[in-house]
């Protein structure tokens, strides 16, 4: 099954066909409160007011600390300025920091914080190169222990032509 | 869990435990099950491209987040099935399967603002189950101690392979 160039192809256009439907499905989700799909920065960007008094999970930079205000950004290149209300957590953050909460939203774009935690900006440098070096990783390993084989059109392991196993973890 | 190192490490070291048990799990089928913890992690390609500017594209509504589910892990394991030859299926489908799984599990385990860690059996159910929050995506930690884990298990490995 599935083993000529032809039937090879097709099947993998089928289901790349599939990846993209879920993603679509997956995007016309509304928000759902009651299996945890709380609503966040696209819904209260489009229309803030539709969301008062309402449960909502929103993440955005510190731009201001007096009063804490993150800027959430939404859609393509939007923002909405969302001042916290932070009574419980007692929240320590910078300018430059990333605020990530749960809370309730409020009139005037307020939203009062149930918890919070923020991470310096730098946290998400390292993240970003860390998993930068990762992708390389298993990318220069899949070259190296599988190649293409342009009689058969399919990836084939390539032990023999490797090391011994387990020589370059 | 946290960030990709992190996943291809957790990856690289239960394939290359079993291995220890199944002789036919190679250095490739190592390799194919860090592929397998890479998948859902291209759901970062909103980094590049938006999700909303792919919408804006397709006029249709579109989430890359969708590509980190079950649904989306199978669909793109079968990808790679596909892709193999055809004695390699079975085995390449078991590594592979077992990388996207094990990041989908540690992934769970991050800490949220709601206590709820995300829709992962999608779209078989969308309930987000409660997660114990053990690390955050931007932690040092996970990556340092699960280096020394794969340390410790290369080291391990390469004994056997002597002996």
């Amino acid at each position: 099954m599935l083993s000529k160039p032809s039937q090879r192809a097709a099947g993998v256009v089928v289901l790349l066909l599939c990846l993209g439907g879920l993603l679509v499905w997956f995007g016309s989700l509304a928000a759902n409160p009651a299996v945890g799909a709380y609503p966040g920065g696209d819904e209260l960007g489009t229309n803030y007011d539709a969301h008062l008094d309402e449960q909502v999970v929103v993440g955005g930079g510190v731009i201001e600390t007096e009063p804490l205000t993150i800027a959430v950004e939404y859609g393509v290149d939007e923002s909405i300025e969302l001042h916290l209300v932070d009574e419980n957590t007692q929240l320590e953050a910078t300018h430059g920091d990333h605020v990530t909460l749960f809370g309730t939203a409020k009139p005037d774009q307020t939203v009062i914080v149930e918890h919070a935690y923020a991470v310096p900006g730098e946290q998400y440098l390292y993240m970003y190169l860390v998993s930068f070096s990762g992708g390389l990783w298993v990318l220069t390993r899949i070259t190296r222990t599988w190649r293409f084989d342009w009689d058969t059109w399919s990836l084939i392991p390539d032990d023999e032509n490797s090391v011994t196993r387990g020589d370059d973890a | 869990m946290p960030d990709l190192l992190s996943h291809a490490l957790i990856a690289y070291s239960l394939a290359t435990i079993a291995s220890w048990r199944y002789d036919w799990i190679t250095r490739s089928y190592v390799t194919a099950a860090m592929a397998g913890a890479f998948i859902p992690d291209m759901a970062k390609a909103a980094l590049v491209v938006p999700s909303a500017r792919v919408e804006q594209f397709i006029g249709l509504p579109f989430d890359w987040f969708g590509l980190h589910t079950l649904g989306a892990a199978v669909c793109s394991v079968l990808i790679g099935v596909v892709l193999v030859s055809q004695h390699e299926r079975r085995r390449a489908g078991l590594l592979l399967s077992l990388g996207a799984s094990s990041h989908l599990l540690a992934d769970a385990l991050l800490r949220k603002p709601t206590g709820l860690s995300y829709p992962l059996l999608w779209p078989l159910s969308r309930v987000y189950p409660p997660t114990p929050g053990l690390y955050l995506s931007t932690d040092i930690c996970p990556a340092v101690v699960l280096s020394i884990v794969t340390v410790a298990v290369w080291s391990v490995d390469k004994r056997r392979a002597s002996t």
